[in-house]
């Protein structure tokens, strides 16, 4: 039982993780609508700016600024320079798509060029580890949990009270309906790309370190865990993104105290694959709804 | 230098042949696969443990089977494996995805197979991977110890694969695909089972994919799970890019230009400090901004797809169009000298026509019904009950039997009630109009009589058969075509190919008759030629045939719909507003078209707003408000009946009716 417990612990700091790259992916999908393939390219920009500033300090809030704004310039750019200009040929989704994967080739192999491919460490002071409750967990994870709780609850005003949330709601629902009332949509866009890019930048800084080791593929290869957790949630909900995160989070680390942890990943892949089979609009959509139309919750 | 030369050479060609999988996957028919390298793998592992000896080493480690078959069987062993499980992994992800999904699904695939390869090491030695994988004509002479002789098979497997593809991208399994590829609901309304198709396609790129994939482990004799990432796959997507997607030979050119020209210059980029994947990196930094270049500039590829270009043998159209029996009474001469669609449409010259080079059962089961003499294939008849509404124009058709009958048809999205136990029939031979306000739910009824939404209750009967809730093409094949508000033309075919794809053609479409009889299929589809050139001529699109459909202006789109419907040769057609967008011009020419399909022994259905247009078309017009149908009669009833004046026409200006 208590290892159970203790998985479950581990559940949530995945799940913290998890809901910080899930949720910007969710809320750019609710707005472009790219399934943005270089998103976890985003968060490898991210975990390297983060990086460089540890090797002079350990200040983990000077750490995560620096992951935050690196996320945000690289997806900013994205969609500024390569995504928008294209979308303003109304292409196929699929085009777009695949810009995203060239995308993600660029982006990767820049930083490849620039750090090489050797795993570097984050050098974080030692925590040990503390009893809270029945989980068992160390500052860094604390911090992971805090930092996800209070980005959500962020989340959620900018959406639901601010202009700016208003307005992204209504480019969601509908881009040219929100054009024509008066709403600059391309900047909506704009701005959700930014904060998309901070958020994930940051989630990439805790990803690395939790993951122990750095490689130009960090991001990449938490791709489709991120997904996972987007369509389980229903793709374009940010609230649904969290429940997502939290569901495949959970689901990942306590089925490591059953079979091979090797094996977790294929955990969420599988989770993915059957979600797309029998709910593809999300596990938290009315079944009959349109999970692409984007509806934030 | 002569090894590293003969090396480049493999490499390309080898890759040539996967890349070739993806053009039949992503290029003919627009899937967008990501799984493409587990194929291969796949392919690869097969032919490996295959082809080698039982594994020495102890469990857990080793490799299954090991059953040193010759180089062919494994080969074989390959492709078959690697199309059993393209089936079983299309068959999961193609069903009702979203095209991005499908493309994450199959990524899943892609990482679980990596995964559980590199995990579970009895099976192929996780991720050790295998080593001293047998090369065929190793041992003969210099050439074989260089691999030349190697390279001789690899191009051999090339040359079969592009010539295999070159016959089925013409055929009618080709083209359809990329019917499916440029609007798979259009592809639904003509008679294509769209999920079989996109599945044929996955498969039979997994097969070419497992060929490469046997071809590449045979050349390099060693394979392990670190050898195909998505990656891979993604060099592929530009090789097509740059090539020309669902271009052949241009799939080969951005393959080498790729895979061996851009790796073979990048490999001179000098290696900066101690970073040894420099050159890696910036080899891919530049193929990913090449893909940008490309999709900006120049999306359709250096070498873009083909057109299928409109010949026919000789190129006399008289002797494709005799019925050789002359089964008719009436003669096909007279019939053909007959101006106007109706003679075009006469549904009676094919079959027979067809039938002694075509052995296979040329179209579907129902269609033969139609086509061999039910009354609307007897001009006659057709005729005649032309004649009966001439004499009563508000009664037409009173007395003939009812072709489709719909009663307490409902369907509800939501808390919408969008139709609600609406009941209407349409009679044979009939030019039946469907009116009602915005959101009374016409189009709605036509997505449910054509199988494109499942009714929630109700029933439809078409031709005596139940039809609810069947699938839209099953619906389409028994004779019942729909067109849509905005016409949804095949945009990246010519002309001609929308109009040969409207007829169904059933059992022509398989594979193995693309391959094996291409001859057969040219004669069978001559008659469709030069019978889509009639009615092309017909509606004025007869220069444009060889021009790609979306090249046409908004009415010229909507006469080639009517030519395609004509040349469906359906019993019924429903017409969703057949006016939308339309100038005044070709409005009378098409008023003239409906009549003369309607003339041929078609009948029609058709929602429509104008109503001047209706009543100088319609028999009889059916009126439907908030889901049902509230009234049915001549415009001039229905003007007099109080309830479709309050619901429908209270609502217009009385100056337009």
């Amino acid at each position: 039982m208590s290892n159970f417990l203790l998985g479950v612990g581990f559940g949530l700091v995945t799940a913290s993780i998890l809901a910080l790259a899930t949720v910007p992916l969710s809320l750019q999908m609710s707005v472009a609508r790219i399934p943005n393939f270089a998103h976890g390219e985003i968060l490898t920009a991210g975990a390297y700016a983060a990086y460089v500033v540890n090797e002079h300090t350990d200040n983990i809030y000077l750490e995560s600024v620096a992951a935050a704004l690196a996320g945000g310039v690289v997806a900013y750019l994205m969609n500024a320079l390569l995504l928008q200009p294209f979308a303003r040929r109304k292409p196929k989704l699929l085009i777009l798509f695949i810009l995203t994967i060239a995308a993600s080739l660029i982006v990767q192999n820049v930083i490849l060029f620039f750090f090489t491919g050797n795993s570097l460490a984050f050098k974080m002071p030692a925590s040990p580890p503390h009893h809270i409750g029945p989980f068992l967990l160390t500052g860094m994870n604390l911090f992971t949990i805090g930092a996800a709780v209070v980005v959500m609850a962020a989340v959620h005003v900018v959406l639901k009270y601010t202009k700016f949330g208003k307005a992204q709601r209504a480019v969601a629902d509908s881009g040219d309906l929100a054009r024509i009332t008066g709403i600059n949509s391309e900047r909506i866009v704009r701005l959700t790309w930014l904060i998309d890019g901070l958020i994930a930048g940051f989630a990439g800084f805790l990803l690395g370190v939790s993951s122990g080791t750095l490689t130009p593929t960090v991001g990449q290869g938490y791709l489709l865990v991120i997904f996972a957790a987007a369509i389980l949630g229903g793709i374009g909900r940010p609230y649904g993104a969290m429940a997502g995160a939290l569901v495949i989070g959970l689901a990942m680390e306590i089925s490591a105290l059953y079979i091979p942890a090797d094996y977790k990943e294929a955990v969420a892949f599988g989770l993915l694959v059957l979600t797309l089979l029998l709910r593809p609009s999300g596990i938290f959509a009315a079944p009959r709804s349109s999970g692409a139309a984007g509806a934030t919750a | 230098m002569t090894q590293y030369l003969i090396g480049l050479a493999t490499t390309g060609v080898v890759l040539s042949i996967v890349a070739l999988g993806l053009n039949v996957r992503w290029g003919w028919a627009g899937e967008f696969d990501i799984a493409l390298f587990a194929f291969v793998a796949i392919g690869a592992y097969v032919y490996a443990v295959v082809t080698l000896p039982p594994a020495s080493l102890p469990p857990p480690g080793g490799y299954i089977l090991g059953l040193r078959a010759p180089f062919l069987a494994g080969v074989a062993a390959a492709v078959v494996v690697a199309g059993l499980l393209s089936a079983a992994v299309g068959a999961i992800a193609l069903r009702k995805l979203r095209d991005d999904y499908f493309g994450i699904t199959t990524l899943a695939f892609a990482l679980i197979l990596a995964l559980v390869i590199g995990q579970y090491t009895p099976l192929f030695d996780g991720y050790e991977g295998l080593y001293n994988i047998p090369q065929p004509l190793q041992g003969a002479g210099t050439l074989g110890a260089d691999g030349g002789f190697y390279l001789g098979i690899c191009v051999i497997a090339l040359l079969g694969t592009l010539w295999l593809l070159h016959r089925l991208f013409a055929s009618p399994f080709g083209r359809a695909l990329r019917s499916v590829r440029e609007d798979d609901i259009a592809s639904q309304a003509f008679t294509r089972n769209v999920y079989v198709l996109k599945l044929k396609a996955y498969v039979l790129g997994g097969c070419i994919a497992g060929l490469g994939g046997a071809l590449l482990a045979a050349y390099i004799t060693a394979f392990n799970p670190y050898g195909w990432t998505p990656q891979e796959t993604f060099l592929i997507y530009a090789a097509l890019f740059v090539g020309g997607t669902g271009n052949a030979v241009g799939t080969v050119i951005g393959t080498f230009f790729i895979e061996v020209g851009v790796q073979e210059v990048t490999r001179y980029i000098p290696q900066i400090g101690t970073n040894a994947s420099g050159p890696d990196a910036v080899r891919l930094v530049l193929i990913g901004l090449l893909i940008v270049a490309i999709l900006w500039f120049r999306p359709q590829g250096v070498l873009p797809e083909p057109r299928g270009r409109d010949r026919l043998a000789g190129d006399r159209p008289g002797r494709f169009l005799m019925p050789r029996g002359g089964l008719r009474p009436t003669g096909p001469a007279a019939r053909w000298r007959r101006p106007g669609l109706a003679a075009a449409a006469a549904p009676a010259d094919r079959g027979p026509a067809v039938a002694p080079t075509d052995p296979g059962p040329a179209a579907p089961p129902a269609r033969t019904g139609t086509e061999a003499g039910l009354p609307l294939g007897r001009p006659a008849a057709a005729a005649g009950v032309a004649a009966a509404r001439a004499g009563a124009p508000g009664d037409a058709g009173g007395g003939a039997p009812a072709l489709l009958e719909v009663s307490a048809l409902a369907k509800s999205f939501g808390g919408v009630k969008a139709v609600d136990g609406a009941s209407f029939t349409v009679r044979e031979g009939s030019l039946t109009g469907l009116i009602g306000p915005n959101g009374a739910g016409k189009s709605t009824a036509i997505n449910l009589i054509s199988g494109f939404e499942r009714p929630d209750g109700g029933r439809v009967v078409f031709a005596g058969r139940d039809i609810g809730g069947m699938p839209a093409h099953l619906v389409s094949r028994l004779g019942l075509v729909r067109s849509f508000q905005t016409p949804r033309e095949w945009p990246g075919l010519t002309v001609m190919e929308n109009m040969l794809l409207a007829v169904p053609v059933g059992a022509r479409e398989a594979i193995w008759r693309g391959v094996c009889t291409p001859r057969a299929l040219r004669r069978a589809e001559a008659a469709d030629r030069a019978r889509a050139r009639e009615l092309l001529d017909e509606v004025g699109l007869l220069r444009l045939k060889d021009e790609p459909a979306g090249n046409l202006s908004g009415g010229q789109k909507r006469l080639l719909e009517f030519a395609r419907i004509v040349a469906a040769r359906p019993r019924l057609v429903l017409l969703d507003e057949p006016q939308a967008g339309v100038n005044p011009v070709l409005r009378e020419r098409m008023a003239e078209l409906i009549r003369a399909m309607v003339r041929g022994g078609i009948t029609v259905l058709m929602v429509e707003h104008n109503l001047p247009f209706l009543e100088s078309l319609c028999d009889v017009v059916v009126v439907m408000a908030l889901g049902r149908c509230i009234a049915e009669g001549s415009m001039a009833d229905l003007r007099a009946n109080a309830a479709v004046v309050d619901a429908y026409l209270g609502q217009v200006d009385p100056a337009d009716v």
